[in-house]
């Protein structure tokens, strides 16, 4: 499954770069992360407390930074165990372009789980996948242009994750 | 209704109340089978429900011991990941945790897999081989892995605790280091060059490749045949959901060196066996205790991996130790069922005639082997109900990353009627006979009986046509049309569906039966078979009491303790009723001839000169009597309590058949599927308890209608993911969408048993599958639909509906 994001913030792409390359926003900015340590050069370990349809887990894992191409993309990735809940690992590739002095801030994510999160929550986790790296990317566009209200996602109707309960 | 033998919900009835004539039965045995002809039959209700509604049940949660402890354990969250290390730290310093042990230890302590023998082995199973005749690589399950996981949910570490939930906390806490590897979890993709292998010992997954039947009489009989018509299916994987998730209780005790379990199961005999040989210990060294099992349906006859580890456990910490699986460890590792694709084709000549019939049949069996029950009893009966006088068939069993394969209710059967009997549709649709006139010409008819089929089944008896034609009366098949027209009123879509089938029932041969006149007025008897819900309580001491002729309540049956019962195949495969029905005969012939000598000791008379009747000895030409409690009261002191014990091997399978219809009522608006009739004739040779029979046809029913409609293990393909891991994504049977069942019962007595017993648990599930599908499928005809794969959701529907528009659309414009 891909999930697709687009938001325009009202700040340099410089300025979104470097956000979206610091630890401190990163822990912010991530739902529900607990902690994140680490470097950017030898990636951080992360604590993330996630919950998904009837399943609530903390998430202990690797969030790495790769294909960095500054001040222009990469990916981040992440792999977390939740105990008896099961594994979650995703990514998103995500790409600034500067626009008129502004920012637009493009993803594609991918996730996948396993165990306990796929026999009970498949048919939730889509949605909840979406959910979570909306909140994320809004976070970041928040922080990135604090005084602007006119932060706001653009539409992306992009592959929605329609009803998949239905497919099955 | 004139004959007592004759049980019918509806008041009519195909019985045939002709007695077998096997030779050389003693005077005894004769008298018994008169006295159980006489009697038995009657619908008396089950002696075990009073017991069971008030909690009053014996399960094997209902156990527990001073010093218990529990068990929870570490299972793969991937469907193919090699085990690099585990490391149990930080679990072993958690509160309350004893111990957390690995494939490592076990390995250590030299405990051996679990010896499954998944190859049928009695002389009448089709025998199955590696390709080119070689034995078997079956994959050895031990009670942990110390490779590899191969199925998402396969335990790979157990932590034992004080508490249920220290364990199940401290079990969060143990870190294995998986190296996750390709998977295949799909039945058809395994087999194909390339698959990612799931034992290094067999690299193309293909563990059994054989072939049986005539190959070239085929391929000459094809190669002559007006119409060659061919088709696919796959049947699906679904799982047993017992109401009662599975329990073991185990307890090692260091004085006497012997180890305890409670565990129940589909036969305690043969637990007890294969977990000492897991122990390598003495069988004699180990208890099994299984009483009350809330539903098994084949799922609870394999043993299971953590009855081994409780009793393992039980020794290393000293203490008792309990697990008892969650709903989602039921969902994900209770041995699952079905998972065939099967390919045929059927040759026929202008006039309808079947020529000859062809067969491709792949079997999942998931991570190991465990069984190849279905695929074995299925490759026996690919023919039906039908006389095809050639046919060959391809039978292969492939490893897959997903939860290994048992025999489920009616193991291999649904699968194989389920494709002659849509085989034989789609051949009257595309060549344009009468559906029924298909088949009524093609029948095996009685004149045939014992027939043999194309692939070597010898079917014992039974009367095809006259099951059909009293399945169509039952149904009010004739009436149809008007029913179609007032649905059709509705915005609704009537369809039918028929089905003939015929199953083999062989099951594990031995069986011992024990009678005891007992002191206090009542009669023991020791028997090993399993029930899990069937009611041998009450049909066993029906037949019991209805041959030794005391009232029924005074018959007590003894199941389940493998102290007391030494020698069983417990309750599968249609085996309990002809098994114990046949042993318990013989044991009570054997009591009254015991009986006799006494009696005639006691008279002073001759052995000859004593007859039994209504529950007296008595001197002949007198009026000097004595019945069999005061018999076994007053020569108890000189010799011993009035007891026997009769041992019997019984290998002729028998084969239970019969019709069934139903007739579906869908919404094209949202393809939902509503069951509105379903009417069975079921030959299933001597009844004795019509209750409990026609209990068992309902609950089959119900069982294969599940199938037919919502059950499916769903599993993810790319990522390996089981999907289905509660009732939210597992559709049941229930009683709001079922409907109120017709069913008959035709006895067609075997030849093959002294009591003319053939089965009557399975019967209701094996056409089920089939009649569903071909009504759903006569419902769309309109619309050109053709095809459509199990479960027949509301989605399946709607998607058929409006593909088949979309293509009829397109080929207008």
């Amino acid at each position: 499954m891909d999930l697709k994001g687009e938001y325009r913030i009202a700040a340099p792409r410089e300025h979104v770069w470097a956000l979206i390359n610091d630890p401190q926003a990163l822990r912010e900015c991530i739902p529900g992360c607990n902690s994140l340590e680490g470097s950017l050069e030898d990636g951080f370990t992360a604590r993330v407390t996630t919950k998904i349809g009837p399943v609530k887990a903390t998430f202990e894992g690797e969030v790495t930074l790769s294909n960095v191409i500054a001040p222009e993309s990469y990916t981040i990735s992440g792999a977390g165990k939740g105990g008896i809940a099961g594994f979650a690992k995703g990514g998103a590739d995500v790409n600034l372009a500067d626009v008129d002095g502004e920012t637009i801030l493009t993803y594609v994510a991918k996730a996948q789980v396993g165990g306990k999160l796929a026999q009970l929550g498949s048919r939730l986790i889509d949605s909840t996948a979406k959910k979570l790296a909306d909140e994320f990317f809004a976070s970041l566009a928040a922080r990135a242009a604090p005084a602007d209200p006119a932060v706001a996602a653009i539409e992306t109707p992009a592959e929605r994750p329609k009803a998949r309960w239905f497919s099955r | 209704m004139g004959s007592p033998l004759h049980k019918s919900t509806s008041g009519h009835g195909t019985a045939v109340l002709e007695k077998p004539e096997p030779a050389g039965l003693s005077p005894e045995m004769e008298l018994v089978r008169d006295a159980l002809f006489r009697h038995v039959g009657k619908p008396l209700p089950r002696k075990e429900d009073g017991r069971l509604i008030t909690g009053k049940g014996r399960f094997s949660d209902d156990f527990s011991l001073p010093g218990q402890t529990f068990a929870a354990m570490v299972r793969s969250p991937y469907p193919h990941a090699r085990i690099l290390g585990i490391d149990t730290s930080e679990a072993l310093a958690s509160p309350g945790v004893l111990a957390v042990l690995t494939g490592a230890d076990l390995l250590a302590d030299g405990l051996e897999p679990i010896p499954h023998n998944p190859v049928p082995s009695t002389k009448f199973d089709v025998k199955l081989t590696a390709a080119g005749g070689g034995i078997p690589f079956t994959g050895p399950h031990y009670l942990l892995p110390v490779d590899k996981a191969r199925h998402v949910g396969e335990a790979v570490a157990v932590v034992i605790a004080e508490t249920a939930a220290q364990a199940a906390d401290a079990a969060e806490k143990v870190f294995v280091d998986y190296e996750e590897l390709p998977h295949v979890t799909e039945t058809a993709k395994a087999a194909l060059p390339g698959a990612p292998a799931v034992w290094d010992e067999v690299p193309n997954n293909v563990f059994i490749d054989s072939s049986f039947g005539d190959e070239a009489g085929t391929a000459a009989a094809f190669a002559a045949a007006d119409h060659v018509v061919t088709a696919e299916f796959h049947i699906g994987r679904v799982t047993a959901v017992p109401i009662e998730p599975r329990s073991s209780l185990g307890h090692f005790d260091d004085e006497t060196g012997r180890y305890t379990l409670y565990a129940g199961s589909g036969g305690a005999v043969r637990q007890k066996g294969e977990l000492a040989k897991v122990l390598g210990i003495e069988p004699k060294n180990l208890r099994v205790l299984s009483y009350d099992v809330g539903g098994n349906f084949g799922a609870r006859n394999r043993v299971y991996v953590e009855f081994g580890l409780v009793l393992w456990a039980s020794k290393k910490i000293g203490r008792p130790v309990k697990y008892t699986a969650t709903r989602s460890e039921a969902f994900l590792t209770d041995y699952q069922g079905r998972d065939l694709i099967t390919k045929v084709e059927l040759a026929l000549d202008r006039e309808g005639k079947f020529l000859a019939m062809r067969a491709d049949n792949l079997s999942n069996v998931g991570g190991r082997c465990v069984s190849l029950s279905p695929l074995s009893k299925g490759s026996g009966l690919i023919t039906g109900s039908y006389h095809i006088p050639v046919a060959t068939l391809r039978a292969r069993a492939v490893f897959t990353n997903t939860m290994c394969t048992q025999a489920y209710r009616s193991s291999g059967r649904p699968e194989v009627t389920y494709a002659i009997e849509r085989l034989v549709e789609k051949a009257a649709r595309e060549l344009g006979f009468d559906k029924l006139e298909l088949r009524r010409k093609n029948l095996v008819s009685p004149d045939m009986m014992p027939y043999t089929n194309a692939v070597g089944s010898i079917y014992d008896s039974g009367e095809y046509e006259k099951n059909m034609d009293r399945a169509l009366e039952l149904a009010d098949w004739g009436g149809f049309e008007v029913r179609r027209e007032e649905a059709a009123g509705r915005g609704k879509l009537l369809g039918r569906g028929f089905a003939n089938y015929v199953e083999s029932s062989i099951g594990s041969p031995k069986e011992r039966a024990e009678i005891e006149i007992k002191q206090d007025g009542t009669v023991e008897v020791v028997i090993g078979t399993q029930p899990s819900g069937q009611g041998h309580e009450t049909s066993f001491a029906q037949v019991v009491a209805d041959m030794i002729q005391v009232p029924v309540e005074k018959v007590w049956i003894i199941l389940g303790d493998t102290d007391i019962v030494s020698v069983g195949g417990g309750s599968h495969s249609g085996r309990s009723m002809r098994h114990a029905g046949t042993v318990m005969a013989m044991a009570s012939a054997d009591l009254l001839k015991e009986g006799r000598r006494r009696a005639a000791e006691h008279f002073g008379a001759d052995f000859d000169a004593i007859d039994f009747e209504s529950g007296h000895f008595k001197l002949r030409g007198t009026n000097q009597t004595i019945d069999i409690f005061t018999l076994g009261d007053l020569t108890r002191e000189k010799d011993g309590p009035l007891r026997v014990a009769r041992d019997n091997e019984m290998h002729t399978p028998v084969f239970p058949n019969g019709a069934a219809i139903c007739e579906v009522e869908v919404d094209p608006e949202t393809g939902h599927v509503l069951i509105t009739s379903y009417a069975t004739v079921d030959d299933v040779g001597r009844c004795i308890n019509p209750l409990i029979v026609h209990g068992q046809t309902h609950g089959g029913i119900a069982q294969g209608v599940g199938q037919a409609m919502w059950e499916l293990c769903a599993v993810d393909a790319s990522s390996g993911q089981p999907l289905a891991g509660s009732f939210m994504d597992y559709g049941m049977p229930r009683s709001d969408n079922m409907p109120s069942f017709k069913c008959e019962i035709a006895e067609v007595i075997s030849p093959t048993n002294p009591l003319g017993i053939k089965a009557g648990g399975e019967g209701g599930t094996t056409p089920a599958l089939a009649t569903v599908v071909n009504a759903v499928l006569d419902s769309l005809k309109d619309y050109g639909v053709t095809d459509i794969d199990m479960p027949v959701t509301p989605h399946a529907v709607w998607r058929a509906i409006h593909q088949s528009k979309g293509e009829r659309d397109a080929r207008a414009s």
